[in-house]
């Protein structure tokens, strides 16, 4: 209980102004009617994501957390409160507002160019203008040379970047990554890590980072919000200070990162027991 | 916690050893040759031993059919039944795969139509072939129409299949890349579902094939199709003419499978890394 108290009060929720937020999530709940009756992902969730910050999103599984993503994206609405992304109320998907999936949701009848520039053609961007930004951005994520080649072609690694230029490359205001790199090996998930710290600082897109990985939460997020499940909710947010580019081996982040996993591991039974 | 690094579903089709153009031709002609060697034998044997059966020997057949080949006296009837194919596929195609990408979309239709779809799919399209000539005579017209009930309902479901079998996560990715309704139909759902509305295409040559020739056999008009040239032959009691009919239709069949859709599927497997290509 003690490390609970003195990490929970390094945590702040912030509360922008709504114009100000990136995004701002305003006493959101969101139901479900399955076969095994209704569940609550989400019960009068409110968050606010500045302009530019990475903020990570972990829990256990079934704590909401993907719904969240799938709200602030606009494929499903809330049965109450409001989403609002840059003061304006998210009612569907946008690509403003681009989302990285878990799985990499790329065309498998095009190549990585084609995939890159599928988004900026529908956005109306020109031949010439669309062919030099996808080959910058496979650039940037260090697919020279695989331009042409065809989905299935590539390792998981490649395909997630491939992904990943695609959704920068529309140039959105908000990066919504869906446990990006929850499918990928160790070693190329830090190299993953590594590259989209950069991508983000070069940018300065705003990034909303869902994992069920606290210390992958702890590496990459300016806050980390800590959400518990049945229904799902905000248990925490952490404020994450340590200075960057960040290792998973950092001994600080280890320290924050433990903090939360003891916590987890606290209330997920207890709050189980309350509930049944 | 580390995720082990699950293979692509391209991984399947990558290790294959290396074979000699030669001995790779012989395994693929080989097999087929060596039991069509052995079909002819037992037939010849059979003819031989049970004349009374009236089976001509294979070799009066193959004498017979290259003869009709040859002389020209078949290619009136095989083009009839190759062009009268190739418009009612193609109707059959436009209006079966538009139905079928309709009724993906729509799943009130598609609760509506689908029982009937299925149920046509079930009937043998040689039931049509009376009410057709009731409705429009023994007329090429009619045998037109049984040729495309025949084609109809695999090419709708074939289509609709396909369609509801797209990975969701594809649908939601376009939509936030700025897909809309026109863009997804054309960009995303038609290349998505395509290698199933090929096989669903493919089903419906083959039922619009076996439906026109049942259609020329029994309603006898349309011109000089296959169909009306089998009937002829049973009429004239020429058993060598229908066993080379057959040939023709078989032939007709693995030509247009193997050099059409047998292809195009398999371009479309390779480009996507499905496994079996």
């Amino acid at each position: 209980m003690a490390v609970l108290n003195r990490s929970g009060r390094r945590g702040k929720v912030v509360h922008l102004h709504p114009q100000e937020a990136a995004l701002h999530v305003d006493g959101v709940t969101r139901h479900f009617t399955g076969r095994r009756g209704s569940t609550t992902a989400l019960q009068d969730f409110s968050l606010d994501v500045a302009d530019g910050e990475l903020v990570s999103v972990v829990g256990p599984s079934g704590c909401g957390k993907s719904t969240l993503l799938d709200l602030l994206a606009g494929h499903q609405r809330p049965d109450a409160g409001h989403v609002f992304a840059h003061g304006e109320e998210v009612t569907g998907p946008s690509r403003r507002r681009m989302v990285i999936f878990q799985e990499h949701a790329l065309f498998p009848w095009l190549t990585a160019r084609g995939n890159v520039e599928f988004g900026l053609e529908l956005a109306g961007v020109g031949k010439a203008e669309r062919r030099e930004r996808a080959a910058a951005w496979l650039h940037r994520v260090h697919l020279d040379g695989f331009e042409d080649s065809l989905v299935h072609e590539l390792s998981g690694g490649m395909r997630q970047r491939v992904a990943i230029a695609r959704g920068f490359a529309l140039e959105p205001e908000v990066l919504l990554m869906d446990e990006p790199f929850s499918a990928l090996d160790a070693q190329t998930r830090d190299q993953m890590h590594g590259e989209l710290q950069d991508l983000w600082s070069a940018t300065g897109t705003t990034i909303v980072f869902i994992t069920h990985n606290v210390r992958e939460a702890v590496l990459l997020g300016d806050r980390v919000v800590v959400m518990s499940a049945h229904p799902g909710r905000i248990r925490r947010v952490v404020d994450v200070d340590l200075p960057r580019p960040r290792h998973m081996e950092d001994a600080g982040l280890i320290d924050i990162a433990r903090d939360l996993v003891a916590d987890l591991r606290d209330e997920v039974p207890s709050r189980r027991a309350a509930g049944a | 916690m580390v995720a082990p690094a699950r293979p692509g579903p391209g991984a399947t089709a990558v290790a294959r050893p290396e074979e000699s153009t030669g001995r790779a031709v012989a395994s693929r002609v080989l097999p087929p040759v060596l039991f069509a060697a052995g079909v002819v034998l037992l037939w010849e044997l059979f003819a031989q031993l049970r004349p009374e059966s009236q089976l001509p020997s294979p070799f009066t057949v193959f004498a017979e059919t290259a003869r009709l080949v040859v002389t020209g006296d078949l290619l009136p009837v095989v083009t009839r039944t190759v062009s009268t194919m190739l418009f009612a596929f193609a109707l059959s195609a436009v209006v079966g795969v538009a139905g079928g990408l309709a009724l993906a979309r729509r799943p009130l239709a598609d609760r509506a139509v689908s029982p009937y779809l299925i149920g046509l799919q079930s009937l043998p399209s040689a039931v049509w072939i009376p009410v057709a000539v009731i409705f429009l005579g023994a007329s090429p017209a009619a045998v037109l129409a049984v040729t495309i009930l025949g084609a109809l309902p695999s090419i709708a479901i074939g289509t609709r299949d396909a369609v509801h079998g797209i990975p969701p996560i594809l649908l939601r990715a376009a939509s936030t890349l700025g897909a809309q309704r026109r863009t997804m139909l054309l960009r995303v759902v038609v290349p998505a579902a395509l290698p199933g509305i090929v096989s669903g295409l493919e089903h419906g040559w083959a039922f619009a094939f076996r439906s026109l020739v049942a259609g020329e056999l029994i309603i006898g008009a349309s011109g000089a199709g296959l169909g009306l040239f089998v009937a002829e032959s049973r009429d004239a009691g020429r058993v060598d003419h229908l066993f080379a009919a057959v040939l023709v239709i078989m032939v007709v069949g693995v030509v247009v499978d193997r050099l059409g859709f047998a292809r195009v599927q398999r371009r479309l497997r390779e480009q996507r890394g499905l496994a079996g290509s």
